[in-house]
C-alpha cells in the first residue's frame, strides 16, 4: 500500500467512526424498547448476582428472566409472599416484555396473599395497580393488560368504576395498527404508520378482544349509572363480534357465545332502563343497622341486618310481581387502624414500601331473610414476624358499607328494586352520599356518583384484645 | 474479486472440516435437553425459556465459533505456511485478509444457520402446540449473525498483531464489554445521587460510543414474546445491521493497514 | 527454449520428468529484459527474539544477482539466513537496509508475482481438498477459470506423476507427493522465476531423484531458478553458480566449477621407499603421505610448483610414477570448509538456530 492509500484509509477508520457513534445514539433510547431502562440497571447489579447480571447481559436477559418467574411461582406455592414482590420486579425490568408476569404478578397482588380466613391482603393493592401501569406503558398493545387493570379497579377490590371505564376505553382505542400486523404503505410518502381502515367499519380496527375488554367496559358503564353508554357499548361489541365472525372463523365459536351474551345484556339493559326508572320508587328503607360482637382476643363476628325483605315484591311494568326473598345482597365491612390513609399508589420498587404494622382487614358478609353475621379469627394472622393483622394502632375505624353499584354485593334483581345507583333505596340513619367508598383507591377529589349505606364503629386497641363476649356498636 | 472470493471459499471448506462441528454437536446435545427440560412448567413460561435459552445457545455458540475461527485464520496460515505459497502468488494482501474474513463468515453463517434452522424444527415439533414453523426465529438468528460478524471482524483485526491465546481473551474481554451497553450506557450518563464524577462519566461515554456494543443486536425479546411489539422494528434491525457493517469495515481497514506492513 | 507441447506427459514418477520438457513452458512473459532476474544489494534483515528481547541479525548485509535464466544454489546450514532472505525476495517480509529487486521491481509487486512462484519448506496446503482442487485453487489466484484451468491443472498434475492420486484428500498424502503438489503449485503460472526453498528435504530416495530431475528439466526450459538447499550433491549437479551463507554472510560466491576447481593433486608413486629424508622433504611439501600397500599415496597443492616439488621428491627417491591425479573438490568440502572458516572467525562453536526466521 502506498504510503498516501495508507492515510487516507486511517483518515476513513476515524471517518467511519463518525456515523457509528450517531447510530448509536439513534440505537441508545430504542433499545430500551426491550431493555432494562437506564435508570434500572444499576438497581438489576443491586439486586442480582453477579453472574446472573452477567449472563443476562450476554443474551440470556430473557431466560434469566423466566427461569426467576417459574421459581417465583415456587415461592407462591410454598406461601413464600414477601420473596414474590422483588422477583415480580427483577424479572420485569429484566424483561419488560413478558406479559404474563405483570398480569398473574398483579393476579397475586389482588388475589393471593390472604390470611388463614382467605382474605386478601389489601395493603399491596396499589402495588398492582402500578404493576400493570408499568406493563401497560411497557407493552402499549397487549390490552388484556389494560382488561387486568380496569377490572381491578371494577371489581369487588375497589369499586373505582371511572378508572375502570379509562382503563376499558384506553384499551378500545389500541388499534390493531399500533399492532404489528398488517402494515399498509402510503404510496405517496411511503410510510407505514397509516391506519389499515377497516372496509365495515370505516375506521380503523381495534385490537381488543370484544369480550374481555368490549363487555367489561359495558359492564363497568352500567356500575357507573351511564346506562345509554352501556347500551351503546353493548351495541358495539355485538358489531364486533359480528365482523369478527366473519373476519376470523378460528375464533368463530368465542366470538359467537360472546355475540349471544351480549345480545342478551343490551336486551335487558334497554328493558331494565325503562322499568328501573319507574319501579324503583318509592326507595325502600332498608332499616340498616350493623354491629360487630368480639368472642375472644382478635376474633369477631360482623353482624347486622338489612331489609332486603322489601324489595322481593315490586311493580314490573306496571304488573305487580313478586321474585321471592332477595337474598345475595353482601355487605362490606372493612377494619383498619383510625386514621390510616390508603395510599392511591404505590411505586413499585424492589424494597416495596409496604405500610408496615398497618392492619387493614376487609371482608363481606351475604344478606340472607334480612339479616348478615360472619366470624372471623384474626388472631392467626396477629402472630410471628410481620403479620397481617398487627393491631399496633390504639384505635379502629370499622365501617359496614352496602354499594349498590358493586356487582359483586347487589345482584340484578336486587338492583332492579333499588336501581342503578341506589335510587331505589334509602335509610333513616345510615344513607350516605359523600361518594366515597371504603378502601376504594379514589384519588382525593374523586367521588362516585352514589347512594351508599355506610356505618362507622370506633374500636380501641383494648376492645380488640379483651377477652370475654362483648358487641360494639 | 475472484481473488478473494478464491479465497474465501478455500477457508471456508478447511473451516467446515475443522473441530467447529464439536461446537455444533455440543448445540445439538443442549438444544434437545432444551426441548425437553421445561417441560413441567406452565406453557408460557416453558416456551419463553425454551426461545430464550435456544437464541443464546445460537448466539453464544456463534461466539465460540466466531472467536476461535477469527482469531486463528490468519495466524494458523502463516504457522503452516500456506500464506507464503498465497502471498507470493498475485494477491495483495488485503484480497488475502478480505477473502479469509469472508470465509470465516461464511462457516460462521452456515453454522448459525444450521442450527437457526434446527432450533425452528425442534420448536415446531417439540413446543409448538399447533406446530407452527416460527420463521421469525431466523431474524434473531440474523441479527446474531450480525453480531458474530462484528465478532470475527474483531478477532482478525487483533490477529493481525497479537499471538491466538491473547487473541482469545482479548476479543472476548471486548465481547463482553460491548454485550454491556446498557450499563456502560448507565454509568455514562448521570448517576442517580449525582456522585459520578465527569471523568468517570466520560470513560464510560467514550466505552460505549467506540467500542462494538454488541448489546445492540440482543433483539431476541420480540421474537420470545411474539404478541409485544417494538415500534419501528425493522428500522432498527436495519440500523443495527449498517452498525455491523461498517463497524466490522473498521475493523478490516484497521487489520489491513497493520497486515500491509506486517512480516509473515 | 524448447517448445514441444505435443509431447505428452508419461505417467508414473520417473516417466513425470521426462515428460515435462517443453510441456510447462507455454507462453512466458518475455517482458523483462534486464541481465538480472534477482538482484540483491547489501540486505540486512534483524529480527527480535520474542523470548530473550534480543536482536538478531539474521541477514547481515549480503549482495548478489542472479542472471536471467541461471540456476543459482543458495546454500547454508539451517539457520544461516536462506529463507529470510528468500521471503526478502517474495516481499514477504521487509529489508532493514538494502533494496532486492526482481525482474527488476520491488518484490511484492503484482506484476511480478505474476511470473515467479515459491515453493516453501515443507509446503501445508489445504487438506481437505484433494491434489486437483489445490492446483485448480492456486490457479484461480492467478485469475484462470473454467476449461483453461482444468487444462492447466490436469497437465501439470501429470506433470509431478500425480495423475492416479489427482483425486484424493491430502490428508492421506506422503510427504514426497506433497513436495509434488508444491512443485505443481508453483509452475501453475508457467514462471520466468522460481525460488525453490529446501526442495528435497526429507524426501525419500525415489522422490528426491524425481525431484531432482524435475530441476534439471526446468533448468533445459531456461528458467531462472533460486534454489536453497543444504543437499549439497544436487546443486553441484543442477546449479551454475551457488554461495555459501553462513550466519548472515556470503562466505563463498562462485560457479561451480570454479569453486570446486583449486583443489589438490593425488600421486601415487610406486618403488618408493619412504625412509626419513625423502620423508622429511614430503613433509615440507605435500599435504598427505600415506602407504598403502606397494604404492604410496601422496596428496599436495594442484598448482603446478606444488605438484613439481612433489615429483621431483618421487624422481629424487628414483622411484616410478604411477599416476597425477587432480581432485575435485566436491561441495562438501567447500561448504565445511567455509562453514569452518565462519566459526572461526565467530570465535564459537556451530550455532545453528542463532539466526531466527528462517
Amino acid at each position: 500500500m502506498k504510503p498516501n492509500a495508507r492515510l487516507i484509509a486511517i483518515f476513513v477508520v476515524i471517518l467511519l467512526y463518525v456515523p457509528i457513534v450517531l447510530m448509536q445514539a439513534w440505537i441508545d433510547p430504542r433499545r430500551h424498547e426491550f431493555e432494562p431502562k437506564n435508570d434500572q440497571i444499576g438497581t438489576i447489579g443491586k439486586a442480582l448476582p453477579i453472574e446472573f447480571t452477567l449472563v443476562a447481559a450476554a443474551g440470556f436477559r430473557e431466560a434469566i428472566a423466566g427461569l426467576l418467574w417459574v421459581r417465583t411461582d415456587k415461592f407462591f406455592h410454598e406461601g413464600n409472599y414477601d420473596a414474590i414482590v422483588p422477583m415480580v420486579r427483577i424479572i420485569t425490568w429484566l424483561d419488560p416484555h413478558n406479559v404474563d408476569v405483570y398480569q398473574t404478578g398483579a393476579w397475586h397482588l389482588d388475589y393471593n396473599f390472604t390470611d388463614n380466613e382467605q382474605r386478601s391482603d389489601r395493603r399491596y393493592l396499589p402495588l398492582s395497580v402500578a404493576l400493570l401501569e408499568e406493563g401497560i406503558q411497557a407493552n402499549p398493545t397487549i390490552t388484556k393488560l389494560y382488561a387486568d387493570l380496569a377490572f381491578t379497579h371494577y371489581f369487588r377490590k375497589m369499586c373505582n368504576y371511572e378508572r375502570a371505564i379509562y382503563w376499558y376505553r384506553k384499551a378500545q382505542d389500541v388499534k390493531e395498527t399500533d399492532s404489528k400486523q398488517p402494515y399498509s404503505t402510503d404510496p405517496d410518502t411511503g410510510k407505514r404508520d397509516q391506519y389499515v381502515i377497516d372496509p365495515i367499519l370505516g375506521k380503523p380496527r381495534p385490537l381488543a378482544d370484544p369480550t374481555i375488554v368490549g363487555h367489561g367496559l359495558a359492564h363497568a358503564l352500567q356500575a357507573n349509572g351511564d346506562i345509554d353508554g352501556a347500551i351503546v357499548q353493548w351495541q358495539h361489541c355485538i358489531d364486533e363480534h359480528k365482523r369478527l365472525i366473519i373476519e376470523s372463523p378460528e375464533t368463530k365459536y368465542q366470538d359467537e357465545s360472546g355475540l349471544r351474551v351480549a345480545e342478551r345484556n343490551l336486551f335487558e339493559t334497554i328493558e331494565r332502563k325503562k322499568f328501573r326508572t319507574v319501579d324503583t320508587q318509592p326507595p325502600i328503607n332498608l332499616d340498616f343497622d350493623a354491629w360487630v360482637v368480639r368472642t375472644a382476643p382478635r376474633q369477631f363476628r360482623f353482624e347486622g341486618r338489612a331489609n332486603f325483605i322489601g324489595a322481593t315484591a315490586f311493580k314490573l311494568e306496571g304488573h305487580q310481581v313478586t321474585w321471592g326473598p332477595v337474598d345475595g345482597a353482601r355487605i362490606a365491612y372493612r377494619l383498619e387502624d383510625d386514621g390510616y390513609q390508603q395510599p392511591k399508589e404505590l411505586p413499585f420498587e424492589l424494597n416495596v414500601a409496604l405500610p408496615k404494622n398497618v392492619t387493614i382487614m376487609q371482608d363481606s358478609a351475604s344478606v340472607t331473610h334480612g339479616k348478615f353475621s360472619r366470624r372471623a379469627n384474626l388472631d392467626q394472622d396477629s402472630h410471628g414476624d410481620n403479620p397481617m393483622y398487627p393491631f399496633k394502632a390504639e384505635r379502629y375505624k370499622l365501617t359496614f358499607w352496602f354499594d349498590p353499584r358493586d356487582p359483586a354485593s347487589s345482584p340484578p334483581n336486587l338492583g332492579d328494586r333499588i336501581g342503578w345507583l341506589g335510587e331505589g333505596l334509602t335509610d333513616s340513619k345510615y344513607l350516605d352520599l359523600s361518594g366515597k367508598v371504603p378502601g376504594s383507591l379514589q384519588g382525593p377529589d374523586e367521588k362516585a356518583n352514589v347512594r351508599l349505606i355506610k356505618k362507622v364503629i370506633y374500636l380501641t386497641r383494648d376492645d380488640i384484645m379483651g377477652t370475654g363476649e362483648k358487641k360494639f356498636e | 474479486m475472484s481473488t478473494i472470493w478464491t479465497l474465501a471459499s478455500g477457508t471456508f471448506g478447511e473451516a467446515m472440516r475443522r473441530k467447529i462441528l464439536n461446537v455444533f454437536l455440543f448445540v445439538a446435545i443442549a438444544m434437545i435437553v432444551l426441548f425437553f427440560a421445561f417441560a413441567s412448567f406452565s406453557p408460557t413460561s416453558d416456551m419463553i425459556i425454551t426461545m430464550a435459552t435456544g437464541l443464546g445457545i445460537i448466539s453464544m455458540a456463534g461466539v465460540f465459533i466466531s472467536v476461535i475461527l477469527g482469531i486463528n485464520l490468519i495466524p494458523n496460515e502463516i504457522d503452516k505456511r500456506t500464506i507464503y505459497t498465497i502471498l507470493s502468488k498475485p494477491v495483495k494482501r488485503h484480497e488475502f485478509l478480505i477473502g479469509k474474513f469472508l470465509g470465516g463468515l461464511a462457516t460462521v453463517f452456515v453454522n448459525i444457520l444450521l442450527m437457526g434452522v434446527l432450533f425452528v424444527i425442534g420448536v415446531a415439533l417439540f413446543k409448538d402446540p399447533h406446530h407452527h414453523i416460527r420463521l421469525d426465529i431466523l431474524e434473531g438468528v440474523l441479527m446474531i449473525f450480525f453480531q458474530l460478524m462484528l465478532v470475527n471482524a474483531l478477532a482478525v483485526m487483533f490477529s493481525v498483531f497479537t499471538s491466538p491465546f491473547v487473541n482469545f481473551f482479548l476479543t472476548f474481554a471486548v465481547y463482553i464489554m460491548g454485550s454491556m451497553s446498557s450499563i456502560t450506557e448507565a454509568l455514562g450518563g448521570e448517576s442517580a445521587n449525582g456522585k459520578r464524577s465527569a471523568v468517570i462519566q466520560g470513560i464510560f461515554k467514550a466505552i460505549h460510543f467506540l467500542v462494538p456494543n454488541f448489546g445492540n443486536f440482543n433483539v431476541q425479546n420480540p421474537i420470545i414474546h411474539p404478541d409485544v411489539v417494538i415500534q419501528n422494528m425493522a428500522k432498527y434491525i436495519a440500523t443495527n445491521i449498517l452498525y455491523a457493517i461498517i463497524y466490522s469495515l473498521i475493523m478490516l481497514l484497521i487489520a489491513i493497514l497493520v497486515f500491509d506492513r506486517r512480516e509473515v | 527454449m524448447a517448445n514441444n507441447a505435443t509431447q505428452q506427459p508419461d505417467q508414473g514418477d520417473a516417466g513425470a520428468a521426462a515428460g515435462m520438457t517443453g510441456a510447462i513452458s507455454s507462453g512466458t512473459n518475455d517482458s523483462f529484459s534486464g541481465e538480472y532476474a534477482i538482484e540483491i544489494v547489501n540486505l540486512v534483515k534483524r529480527f527480535r527474539n520474542l523470548i530473550t528481547r534480543e536482536w538478531v541479525t539474521a541477514v547481515n548485509d549480503i549482495s548478489l544477482e542472479v542472471k536471467q535464466g541461471e540456476i543459482f544454489g543458495f546454500l547454508g546450514p539451517n539457520g544461516a539466513g536462506k529463507t529470510t532472505t528468500i521471503k526478502a525476495l517474495l516481499g514477504l517480509i521487509f529489508p532493514d537496509a538494502g533494496t532486492v529487486k526482481v525482474l527488476g521491481r520491488a518484490p511484492g509487486d503484482n506484476d511480478v508475482k505474476y511470473q515467479i512462484s515459491y515453493l516453501p519448506e515443507s509446503p501445508y496446503f489445504y487438506e481437505h481438498m484433494s491434489a486437483k482442487e489445490v492446483i485448480s485453487f492456486y490457479a484461480s489466484l492467478f485469475g484462470m477459470t473454467g476449461a483453461d484451468r482444468e487444462k492447466r491443472v490436469d497437465y501439470l498434475i501429470d506433470l509431478v506423476g500425480l495423475k492416479s492420486a489427482g483425486n484424493k484428500p491430502l490428508r492421506a498424502f506422503s510427504k514426497g507427493m506433497l513436495q509434488r503438489v508444491g512443485i505443481a503449485q508453483s509452475l501453475v503460472n508457467d514462471p520466468k522465476v522460481l525460488f525453490f526453498d529446501e526442495p528435497t528435504s526429507g524426501l525419500d530416495p525415489i522422490a528426491h531423484r524425481d525431484i531432482r530431475d524435475l530441476i534439471l528439466h526446468l533448468k533445459n526450459e531456461g528458467r531462472t531458478l533460486f534454489l536453497s538447499s543444504h543437499q549439497l550433491s544436487d546443486v553441484e549437479e543442477v546449479c551454475d553458480r551457488v554461495s555459501i551463507l553462513y550466519r548472515g554472510k556470503i562466505r563463498k560466491i562462485g560457479r561451480v566449477d570454479d569453486l570446486i576447481a583449486g583443489g589438490k593433486v593425488e600421486i601415487i608413486a610406486d618403488n618408493l621407499k619412504l625412509d626419513e629424508k625423502t620423508t622429511a622433504a614430503f613433509k615440507a611439501k605435500a599435504d598427505e603421505v600415506e602407504q598403502i600397500g606397494s604404492r604410496v599415496h601422496i596428496t599436495g597443492g594442484a598448482d603446478n610448483a606444488s605438484k613439481q616439488a612433489i615429483l621431483d621428491i618421487i624422481r629424487a627417491a628414483k622411484a616410478d610414477i604411477v599416476s597425477v591425479t587432480p581432485t575435485r573438490r566436491t561441495l562438501e568440502d567447500i561448504f565445511i570448509e567455509t562453514v569452518r572458516g565462519g566459526e572461526e572467525e565467530a570465535g564459537e562453536a556451530l550455532h545453528l538456530d542463532a539466526a531466527a526466521g528462517s
